[in-house]
């Protein structure tokens, strides 16, 4: 059954399956990685209680 | 029965040769159907006036190049600009049009999103809002790309 928590226990078992790489589910490039990392560094988290 | 051994040889290889084809077919099937489903259609058409634009947008180039072409010029990261990256509508409504920039990956197939723009074509601006979409950046753009996207891609002012 799809949902944000399945969808969530997956990429976190993608992650620890790849030695923490977190950037390999965006490219297997190591150089597309770290564009992709430093894209994620400058994103701003909100804490929102509503959808 | 030598004949019928060598007829027996012969069926088995017309056999393997139909066999082995189906798969290749598959593939290009499913590539073709990739590109199709990523392209954005419309009718395009050759726009007479000329401009100060870097880009020769009047050589029959797509909504999908020009937005490409739009945002290559632009002062969009240019980190991500340098490698090849594709730009499609994800969103058209309120005079804005939101812009997914991703970068294919191969292994998965699949397009992966690197950034979000907006383009409003009310107030003429190209922002990013890939950081915080409650505080966009304002880009730099290419003024004449931008009416040319807005006229070949049939968005509404």
């Amino acid at each position: 059954m799809p949902s944000v928590s399945s969808a969530m226990i997956f990429k976190a078992n993608y992650i620890n399956g790849h030695g923490g790489n977190y950037a390999r589910w965006f490219s297997t490039d190591a150089s597309k990685q770290a564009i992709y990392r430093q894209q994620l560094s400058t994103i701003t988290s909100k804490i929102v209680n509503k959808f | 029965m030598i004949d019928r051994a060598f007829f027996v040889a012969i069926l088995f290889l017309t056999a393997c040769g139909q066999i082995k084809s189906t798969p290749e077919n598959n593939t290009v099937d499913t590539i073709q159907d990739s590109v199709k489903g990523t392209v954005i259609t419309n009718d395009l058409k050759s726009v007479p006036d000329s401009g100060n634009s870097k880009v020769n947008v009047d050589s029959g180039l797509n909504c999908e190049e020009l937005l490409h072409s739009l945002v290559n010029s632009s002062s969009f990261n240019p980190e991500v600009k340098k490698f090849k990256f594709k730009v499609s509508v994800d969103e058209l409504s309120g005079g804005v049009a939101t812009l997914k920039v991703s970068m294919r990956n191969a292994e998965r197939n699949e397009d992966m999103a690197i950034g979000w723009l907006k383009m409003d074509f009310n107030k003429n601006k190209l922002l990013d809002v890939t950081s915080d979409p409650g505080q966009p950046e304002e880009l730099k753009y290419d003024t004449m790309l931008f009416k040319k996207v807005i006229k070949h891609c049939g968005f509404k002012q």
